[in-house]
């Protein structure tokens, strides 16, 4: 709950049964409670930390991508309910991170800290601890009304100001990339040596996005953000032959979810919904798709 | 790419699932982290959130470890790369144009030329499919056309079906109905057919009674003939029978008025004799008086004692004979008393007394005789009215019976049967008649019986009228009670003959009775003179 909620005394009426790994619901419908339960493979209630939920949930899905896996993370939720916070955490962060020593960043990790900077310090953690050649490359997108916006270009104009905004950064279409992916055309992709050089990257970026929302009256609730990392591997093979790992982390914050729900259901009304967020209907209709798709196994 | 085969993903529709279409159903591992608000009034969104991550989460990625590229491939791929680059590089900067290197450029004309080709059969199949689907819309429009028709025309139908269906659902209730009728009318029909059966049966009958009836019905007008027949003779005879009685009355009341006038002429004689007779005894008495005026004066007590006796004698006129021998009585006391006067009184008295009792001895035959052919007289009055009024009697009572007779036949007649036949076959004139004549009879009859009444009134007041005449005179009386009893007989014996042929037959019996009355009357008449013969005893015995 927020201040503003708690200050107009809000009932509660979801209650997290974490060790049960349920979430349930509590309605009034026709002078009668009911309540509604759904299960999940993990679920954090309002006291949990942000160390609870990446130690929880995200860590083994780090850990899997440096396996050679590519993982997705996606937030999803009504605006006003943590997205951001989960994913990108305070945002006095950079401010923290930049006045403390790199050695020292992983266990000094602010208790406010969302998943991208702690899973961007777990993995250099990891490939320090593991001492195998590496390397990794960083890609900060926004995606709004059907359009990406590079948070990490380098631009010539200084940042925050009005030219800035009004320059508008550059379209990037996205294009097949000839091996069944896409590739976004002219996206700055970072390599970056260490957890200190992304951190600045990150804090660029989101800087960007937040001034970006400012200027241009955006609202985050309408914008996905995509916080993508390549982490290549050499490792050596007992013949002594070295082959090359590679694993890709997606951390995707998405618009608030209510502006789907607001179009109405996943299909119907699709115009109005399209005009909204062309996107994250699509990721309910995709979704829905896929599950009607399992559905058939 | 891995795609599920079955159902399509629409994940070209936008650029996140493009980029992220991997994560979603692909090789890739996905979390999805849903942040949810707990405060009520976001409930809705809240529930929404869980149930799209709750559906989220029953999709499944087949996740694939990306394949290990050995660092010498990797290298050997990178280098060929970094050639062809190199080489547009250098031809870029030289031509200060787009440069591609010989290899490149024809391993592009060749993927133009291929790209070409593919577009011309493309463009072909494209331009075909243009066609077809141009063929196709206009098939499409008139199969829309049709179907709109076709629509048109169903609802038209559906209209009609379910017209029809009510048509059906109300013939088919009707056809119930009359179904049920039909079998009524079927079980009616039998009865119907057994109820005629039984109706020729039973007309059979009746014609076989109707032809019974007939013939007996002709029987019956034969009779109804014939008694219209005797009761015309009947009427005739009634007829006659009528004229026969009122002559006979006639005669009757002839007869009757003679009888009167020869007895007032007998009762006027009659009483000129007792007149004369009274006047005899006057004298006598007188001169009995006389005698005593004398001999009382003679005797002084006895003198008054006989002048006493003699105005008793005088009082007492009804029994005048007592009287006279209560004087005589006192008279012979008078004598007696007188002995001592003298024995002249005695004598006197013995041959007045033998004087007298020849008067009386005259007096009473000569009564006698009068009282016999009164009584003679009156009986034989009697008996012609008893006669008249037998006869009257037998002729209703025959009346009667032909009536009777008449009505048994009306009551055989009135059978149903034979009414119905008669009323069918005779004329209602003549059966009217048959009661008009019947009636008249009736009339006729009572009127009869009223004169017939009226003649008995009449015989009795004629009967009655002489004993009330008798007066004094106990004759009379015997005479009127022997009469009575002389007529109970007659009525016994005439009841015993019936037929109206007795009544010429009574007129002989008439002389008979006659004399068997006389008997009765001689008895009576003797007893009268012996009273004062005892009493005379007594007093001398006294």
């Amino acid at each position: 709950m927020n201040a503003e909620e708690q200050s107009e005394n809000e009932r509660a009426v979801v209650n997290t049964r974490d060790a049960l790994r349920e979430v349930s619901i509590t309605q009034t419908v026709k002078a009668k409670d009911v309540e509604r339960t759904y299960n999940f493979d993990q679920v954090f209630g309002a006291h949990a930390t942000q160390e609870d939920i990446y130690d929880d949930a995200v860590r083994p899905v780090v850990e899997e991508v440096l396996e050679g896996f590519n993982c997705t993370i996606f937030a999803y939720g009504q605006t006003g309910t943590g997205k951001t916070h989960t994913m990108e955490g305070y945002h006095d962060w950079d401010d923290a991170s930049s006045s403390e020593s790199s050695s020292s960043f992983a266990d000094a990790m602010p208790s406010n800290a969302g998943v991208i900077p702690r899973a961007m310090s777990h993995i250099f953690a990891h490939l320090k601890a593991k001492g195998v050649e590496h390397s990794v490359k960083c890609t900060f997108l926004e995606l709004y009304n059907e359009e990406i916006t590079d948070l990490l270009a380098v631009s010539d104009l200084v940042e925050g100001s009005v030219e800035f905004a009004n320059a508008k950064a550059p379209k990037h279409p996205l294009m097949e990339d000839g091996k069944g992916g896409v590739a976004v055309k002219g996206l700055e992709e970072v390599s970056v040596p260490n957890p200190e050089t992304i951190f600045e990257h990150i804090r660029r970026g989101s800087a960007k996005r937040r001034t970006a929302e400012t200027l241009m009256n955006k609202q985050s609730s309408r914008s996905h953000s995509v916080f993508s990392v390549t982490v290549h591997t050499k490792e050596s093979t007992p013949d002594g032959e070295d082959v090359i790992r590679c694993g890709k982390l997606n951390l995707v914050d998405l618009a608030g979810s209510e502006n789907i729900s607001r179009s109405g259901a996943v299909d119907k009304r699709a115009r109005e919904a399209g005009e909204i967020n062309k996107s994250l209907l699509t990721l309910g209709r995709v979704i829905a798709a896929l599950v009607a798709g399992v559905s058939f196994f | 790419m891995f795609c599920l085969q079955g159902g399509h993903v629409p994940y070209r529709d936008s650029k996140l699932t493009r980029l992220l279409r991997d994560a979603l159903g692909g090789k890739s591992k996905t979390c999805i982290i849903a942040t949810v608000s707990p405060a009520a009034h976001s409930a809705e969104e809240t529930l929404q959130t869980l149930e799209y991550a709750h559906r989220a989460k029953s999709i499944k990625n087949k996740p694939e470890i990306n394949a290990r590229v050995t660092k010498n491939a990797l290298l050997k791929d990178l280098q060929k790369e970094v050639e062809r680059l190199t080489a547009d590089l250098t031809a870029t900067r030289e031509k200060n144009g787009v440069y591609l290197s010989q290899q490149s450029y024809d391993t592009q004309e060749e993927e133009r030329a291929q790209l070409k080709l593919r577009a011309d059969t493309q463009k072909s199949a494209l331009d075909l499919a243009k066609s077809e689907l141009a063929s196709l819309a206009a098939l499409f429009e008139d199969q829309k056309k049709a179907h709109k028709a076709l629509q048109r025309e169903h609802a038209h139908h559906a209209e009609k079906m379910s017209m029809a269906d009510a048509e059906i659902q109300r013939t088919k209730a009707e056809l119930s109905k009359e179904h049920d009728a039909r079998v009524e009318s079927e079980y009616l029909a039998d009865e119907f057919e057994r109820a005629q059966e039984r109706l020729r049966v039973k007309t059979s009958t009746l014609g076989e009674t109707l032809h019974g009836a007939k013939d007996e019905m002709r029987l019956l007008f034969g009779k109804i003939d014939r008694v219209v027949d005797i009761d015309v003779a009947n009427r005739s005879v009634l007829e006659a029978v009528k004229s026969d009685v009122v002559a006979r009355l006639e005669r009757l009341e002839a007869s009757l008025a003679e009888v009167k006038t020869a007895e007032e002429s007998a009762r006027a004689a009659a009483a000129s004799a007792i007149a004369e007779l009274e006047g005899a005894r006057v004298k006598e008495r007188d001169a009995l008086v006389g005698q005593i005026q004398k001999m009382r004066t003679d005797a002084k007590a006895a003198t008054s004692k006989a002048a006493v006796a003699a105005r008793a004698a005088a009082t007492s006129a009804k029994a005048a004979a007592d009287a006279a021998l209560a004087a005589a009585e006192t008279a012979a006391a008078a004598g007696a008393d007188c002995d001592l006067t003298g024995e002249t009184v005695d004598a006197q008295i013995v041959s007045l007394l033998s004087a007298m009792d020849a008067g009386r001895d005259a007096e009473c035959a000569r009564f006698k005789s009068l009282a016999e052919t009164d009584a003679a007289r009156s009986a034989r009055a009697v008996e012609l009215a008893n006669a008249q009024a037998t006869a009257a009697r037998e002729a209703a009572v025959a009346m009667a019976g032909a009536v009777e007779e008449m009505a048994a036949y009306e009551v055989t007649g009135g059978t149903p049967v034979i009414k119905t036949a008669a009323t069918m076959l005779a004329t209602p004139v003549r059966s009217r008649d048959v009661d008009e004549m019947v009636q008249e009879r009736e009339a006729t009859l009572a009127a009869f019986r009223a004169r017939v009444a009226a003649g008995e009134a009449s015989g009795g007041a004629a009967e009655s009228t002489p004993v009330k005449d008798a007066d004094e005179d106990e004759e009379d009386e015997n005479a009127s009670s022997s009469a009575d009893e002389a007529t109970d007989e007659t009525d016994e014996e005439q009841a015993e003959t019936p037929t109206p042929e007795v009544v010429e037959e009574v007129k002989p019996k008439r002389g008979g009775r006659a004399a068997s009355t006389r008997g009765t009357r001689g008895v009576k008449t003797s007893g009268i003179p012996r009273a004062p013969l005892v009493d005379k005893k007594n007093a001398q015995d006294a």
